[in-house]
């Protein structure tokens, strides 16, 4: 019900209006019918009031004629005289006798007769004091009885004798039934006076219809106004006169004379007096006034039936209520006919609005009225036409994005098959579980086959793996780290793949977890190369010896096979510096230099020498490069090591002398030309000394080959140890030829140092019996300092013949000397 | 829906303060005058007749008083002197502005205050039996006159106790007029009146007359002495051995308060078996008359007695109200005409103001005392009698006359001036 009086304009401005307008009016309406009701009331009261006055005065003054007729009567001498008669005729019985029926003076009787008939009266009475009735006109059964105690001694003529006889004045009764005129009758009473006595009282019997005219008269009653006279009558309320409507009600009980007077004919009849709305002896509502009427001891109300006296009122109010009805039903309907007049347009609009909030976006209302809401509709059809070329718009707009996205997602989709990762998205709340075609792919699925739950998932991967996966999700799930799990995949067809899976938990604005993402990568190939690599690496690091090192050259890395090789364990070897492995006899300077270019980004490739734990060494050659991280900036230095030292051997041995440990001939070969054009591109004086033992022959003749090779092994390191300089050279260049290279600032020191060196071989004194020059062994030496300008080319060709033709001289001039080549 | 409740209390405070104010206007009250001997010798008569008013009053507020407004009475004391009952009802009027005066017992007071309100056309209401012979419109009569009070009691002493009469009372015109009509009806009826005697008001001396009695043993005694000279009477007779079997005294001015302060005095049932007659007679039956001796006693003891004027005065406070409401108005001369009609059931029974003669049709009754203080009802006229202030066996110009005489006779008072006798 209230949904109506919320949803309708019609319904509440309806409503509005009763509130406002139709209910103060109402109001007013029943505020002026109540007053009117009010005011009638008061009007019927004051009239019925009136007519009570006016109806009490006619009974008054009826009352007041028959005194004074009467009174009149029993003052009239015959009358009085008759009277007298009477009562002596009673009391004397001076007069025939005629059965108590006495006769009056004839006069008297004519008198009274006439009277009776000209004031209407019934009958006319005589009686005596002792209450005998001496005298009627009419000549009825009462007639000589008593009314003291004969048989009418309950009458109305006998109560008005008595009365009139105490208080010795004229009395009224009421009309009651009078069994000897057989009819209801009224008597007045007064009593007559004379010879000093109370001769008698005078009666007569009363016709009603003098009376009971002034009841008939309903002027001003209306249909059910009524006069009610009423008098006590024992414990009963008794009809004095007859009603309106109950027209043999005289004498007839109305009402029980109960204590609680609230009837007007209760109240009138015990001497009260009012008017106003009350309920008559009937107990009808009536409007009346009551009073009380004192000659003839009676209450007395005049009413209307209330329904009658206000049917004006109620007139009124019902075509009131008609017209209200009327005036309702038109303005409501005219309410409701303007109410609609606003709510069609907008109930089209409303439809309208329907179609478009359903996407018809073509749908238009249709103007009406050029008011406010004629005006909502042309502005809402404005909106629908910007909507609709929005929507059409942005329609085209999202058909070009789909199928950008389509393209998106097909190169997604390509991309993840040609990177065979696949993405995934499990919907933990509901379990449901989707996956990108590569992840089918990966699986070997169609996506009709799976279930897409999480279960069925697990039923997916490889049955050793399912505690490792599920753990590792678990995990995920209570400590939101994301998680990386490898495992391996059984396809329906058998084929194990392995994958790399990850799941990251995403969680809703309320905290729980909602959704896993994740993808999945197929590493299976990669495992395998990874394997295959790992394997390579494990045969590498036994076999390759490798290091790295960070950028301050602290080893990071070595191979297993470094490690056999350096003889330390991994564990000593790990942390400490390169270094430790250097041989000392490694220069210096090659370190150094080493550090210089790898610094400098640059890959160095050298030969060194490196010292083993327990002293030992060998050779490698190296690789050593620079390791970037993502900025570009070394991080460190990683090296790989080629075991050379067995080539070294065999190089040496190759360019190295057995007997004396100095070069040989052949890396004399090799080395001379080399060293001649450093020195001439560095400018540097260059000397080339031949060096004889003299008289080897001799010696070995001597002393033995073995004496010799002791000689020659000697000879060979004095050499060594003169020229330890670097740049200076030492070779055997035959059985007791030796050879140097010396790089010398002046010509003069080179030839000191070569007579050092012949200086010092002569100080071995090695006896040599044989030799000429001395005692004992003895070299002899040939020196060519060579110029070193550039331009001035003396080959290598030249430099040997020069400082073996030096060497000749030397010989010649004695031996154990050097011998300088001098030009010309 | 807030504006509708806002408005709807607006227009409640409206209403309320539309009421409120109504209700605001304090009704000021209505003054009225009540004029009787609170000092002197009626003192002991009328003191009773103002707390019947005073009670009367009382109920009548309490019933909202008159056109909505409370009664307020304002108490005067005539000093059982008429001259004094003058100035006192006209400082009432002129002074005090009272809208009406309930008061009078005496004759004369009745007479000078009548002057009084007549001159200033205003409106006593007198609650006392008298002698009749007048009809002011300034004066609303409800007692009895002697139609109802002495014409019915000779008749019934004439049927019931014999027919020689022996008439005695003070001097003053009620018990004057009081005798003629007595003397009328003896005439009448053929009864006798062997002896009219009168004595000055207040007099206390009765042993000649009560010897005169005895001597002339009348059927009744009429008796009309007024205060405290019945108690001397009464005494006297006894005194001269006359009790109630002997020679029954019908009394027209003793009450059941005489009665109470005669026995004080008198020897226990010294009054058993005397008359009086009155419309009211505390000994009445009938649901009003016990309710009213239930309240008046329940306010002003449990002892206290009612008599006739005591309820006249009641009652005629009650119809000055029934008049000012039919007048709407307070203002005497309105009131006076309302009271025409104007009716209710009183403890003594109906009472109904004529509209021509302003007098109170009233039931008559007579009643024997018990010697306990009360009257049992011997004669009851079953119906209220029609009041008639001039009786009519003679012409009203007769009586008018009588009175005029009286009056001249004593210098223009309505008794005769004694000396020191007031």
């Amino acid at each position: 019900m209230m949904n109506i009086f919320r949803r309708k304009i019609g319904v509440k401005v309806g409503a509005w209006f009763l509130l406002v307008a139709l209910l103060p009016l109402a109001t007013l309406t029943i505020i002026i019918l109540n007053n009117t009701r009010k005011a009638l009331i008061v009007e019927i009261t004051a009239h019925l009031n009136d007519l009570l006055h006016e109806k009490t005065e006619r009974i008054e003054l009826y009352v007041d004629e028959q005194r004074r007729g009467l009174f009149a009567l029993a003052s009239v001498p015959s009358v009085t005289r008759a009277a007298e008669q009477l009562y002596c005729g009673q009391r004397n019985q001076e007069l025939p006798e005629h059965s108590s029926v006495s006769t009056i003076d004839a006069e008297a009787e004519v008198y009274l007769r006439k009277t009776m008939q000209q004031a209407g009266y019934h009958d006319i009475f005589l009686i005596a004091p002792d209450g005998d009735i001496v005298y009627s006109v009419t000549k009825e059964d009462d007639l000589g009885t008593n009314l003291y105690h004969g048989p009418y001694r309950d009458s109305g003529l006998a109560h008005v004798f008595d009365k009139a006889a105490s208080l010795l004045d004229s009395q009224i009764s009421s009309f009651s039934f009078y069994p000897p005129s057989k009819k209801p009758a009224a008597f007045i009473a007064t009593p007559i006076f004379g010879d000093n006595k109370l001769l008698g009282v005078i009666a007569v019997q009363l016709n009603e219809e003098q009376l009971f005219y002034i009841f008939a008269d309903y002027l001003g009653l209306g249909e059910s106004g009524e006069l009610v006279a009423s008098r006590v009558s024992g414990d009963n309320i008794v009809a004095a006169a007859p009603l309106r409507h109950r027209p043999d009600a005289l004498g007839r009980k109305l009402l029980q004379k109960t204590a609680a007077n609230s009837r007007p004919i209760q109240l009138a009849v015990s001497g009260q007096q009012g008017a106003g709305v009350t309920l008559d002896y009937r107990g009808v509502p009536i409007i009346g006034a009551w009073g009380y009427v004192p000659s003839m001891d009676w209450g007395l109300v005049v009413k209307i039936d209330k329904d009658e006296a206000l049917a004006p009122i109620h007139r009124q109010m019902v075509l009131l209520a008609v017209i209200a009805a009327v005036i309702m039903v038109l303005v409501v309907g005219g309410i409701f006919l303007a109410a609609g007049s606003i709510t069609r347009p907008i109930k089209q609009l409303v439809a309208v609005m329907q179609h478009f909030a359903n996407g018809d976006f073509r749908a238009r209302a249709p103007v009406g009225a050029d008011d406010e809401v004629g005006s909502l509709v042309a502005h809402f059809n404005d909106m629908a036409d910007t909507i609709e070329q929005y929507t059409f718009t942005m329609e085209q707009e999202v058909a070009q994005r789909t199928q950008e996205l389509q393209q998106a997602k097909s190169f997604l989709d390509k991309a993840q098959s040609i990177a065979h990762l696949g993405s995934w998205q499990w919907d933990i709340v509901y379990n449901k579980l989707s996956w990108s075609d590569e992840i089918y792919r990966i699986f070997g699925l169609q996506p009709q086959q799976f279930a897409a739950t999480y279960e069925a998932f697990l039923d997916a991967i490889h049955p050793d793996d399912r505690v490792l996966v599920t753990e590792a999700v678990n995990k995920s799930l209570e400590t939101d780290i994301p998680y990386l799990v490898s495992h391996r995949v059984v396809r329906p067809d058998g084929s194990i793949r392995v994958v790399e899976e990850r799941g990251d938990l995403q969680r809703d604005a309320a905290g729980q977890p909602v959704f896993m993402l994740g993808t999945v990568l197929d590493v299976t190939e990669i495992r395998n190369v990874q394997r295959r690599l790992n394997e390579y690496v494990d045969i590498i690091d036994e076999n390759v010896l490798t290091s790295a090192t960070d950028i301050e050259g602290n080893i990071t890395y070595v191979s297993d096979a470094f490690c056999r090789a350096s003889g330390y364990n991994r564990d000593e070897l790990l942390g400490r510096n390169h270094r430790i492995i250097r041989h000392p006899e490694m220069p210096k300077e090659l370190y150094e230099r080493l550090w210089k270019t790898i610094l400098g980004g640059a890959i160095w490739k050298g030969v060194f020498k490196n010292t083993t734990k327990d002293g030992g060494s060998y050779w490698v050659e190296s690789t050593i490069s620079p390791t970037y991280d993502a900025s570009g900036n070394i991080t460190g230095f990683t090296a790989i090591h080629n075991d050379i030292t067995d080539k070294k051997r065999i190089e040496e041995i190759s360019i190295t002398d057995e007997l004396t440990g100095l070069f040989n001939r052949r890396h004399f070969n090799e080395i001379f030309p080399e060293e001649l054009q450093r020195a001439r591109r560095d400018e540097k004086k260059f000397a080339f000394l031949m060096i004889d033992v003299d008289n080897f022959k001799k010696y070995n003749d001597t002393y033995g080959h073995q004496m010799g090779d002791h000689v020659l092994r000697q000879v060979g390191s004095t050499l060594k140890q003169a020229l330890m300089r670097s740049g200076d050279f030492a070779f055997r260049l035959g059985g007791e030829e030796f050879g140097a290279i010396i790089i010398v600032k002046r010509e003069e020191d080179a030839v000191l140092v070569a007579d050092r060196i012949r200086a010092t071989i002569e100080a071995l004194r090695i006896p040599h019996e044989k030799n000429s020059p001395s005692q004992y062994v003895t070299i002899s030496c040939g020196l060519k300092c060579v110029a070193t300008d550039r331009h001035r080319g003396d080959d290598v060709e030249a430099v040997y013949r020069m400082a073996d033709t030096a060497l000749y001289q030397a010989k010649a001039d004695g031996r154990n000397r050097v011998a300088v080549y001098l030009e010309g | 829906m807030k504006r509708t409740v806002f408005i709807v209390g607006i227009l409640v405070l409206l209403v309320a303060a539309f009421f409120v104010a109504r209700r605001q206007q304090s009704p000021v009250p209505v003054r009225v005058g009540i004029l009787h001997s609170r000092t002197g010798t009626m003192a002991m008569s009328e003191q009773p007749v103002i707390d019947a008013t005073l009670f009367a009053i009382e109920e009548l507020n309490r019933r909202g008083g008159v056109l909505g407004r409370p009664v307020e009475p304002i108490i005067a004391d005539g000093g059982s002197d008429p001259d004094q009952f003058a100035l006192a009802a006209e400082r009432l009027i002129d002074v005090d502005k009272v809208s009406v005066i309930f008061g009078c017992w005496t004759s004369a007071s009745r007479k000078e205050v009548g002057a009084v309100v007549e001159k200033r056309n205003h409106l006593l209401v007198y609650p006392l039996q008298y002698e009749g012979v007048e009809q002011s419109s300034a004066i609303v009569y409800m007692g009895s006159v002697p139609n109802q009070q002495i014409k019915p009691a000779v008749k019934w002493a004439m049927d019931n106790l014999g027919r020689r009469f022996f008439l005695i009372g003070s001097d003053y015109i009620f018990p004057r007029i009081a005798n003629h009509v007595i003397s009328d009806l003896a005439d009448l009826l053929g009864g006798a009146v062997v002896a009219e005697r009168y004595q000055p008001l207040g007099g206390k001396d009765f042993d000649a007359i009560a010897e005169e009695i005895a001597a002339l043993r009348p059927a009744v005694v009429f008796n009309t002495l007024n205060g405290d000279s019945n108690i001397a009477f009464f005494a006297a007779l006894q005194r001269h051995g006359l009790g109630s079997a002997d020679i029954p005294v019908l009394s027209f001015s003793i009450t059941e308060t005489e009665l109470q302060a005669m026995s004080e005095v008198l020897p226990k049932g010294a009054m058993a078996g005397h008359y009086a007659s009155w419309s009211y007679f505390e000994s009445l039956p009938g649901v009003e008359n016990r309710s009213f001796l239930q309240r008046f006693r329940a306010r002003y003891g449990v002892g206290r007695r009612l008599n006739d004027p005591m309820v006249s005065a009641y009652e005629g406070v009650q119809l000055w109200a029934q008049s000012v409401a039919e007048a709407a108005s307070i203002e005497p001369i309105k009131v006076r005409h309302a009271f025409s009609r104007q009716s209710m059931n009183g403890p003594g029974g109906i009472i109904y103001i004529d509209d021509q003669s302003h007098h109170a049709w009233k039931t008559s009754r007579i009643g024997r005392s018990t010697g306990d203080g009360m009257f049992e009802i011997v004669w009851d006229s079953q119906q209220p009698v029609r009041p008639e202030p001039f009786p009519s066996f003679d012409e009203r110009g007769h009586w008018q006359e009588l009175v005029d005489r009286y009056y001249q006779r004593w210098d223009n008072h309505w008794a005769p001036v004694v000396e020191g006798a007031r």
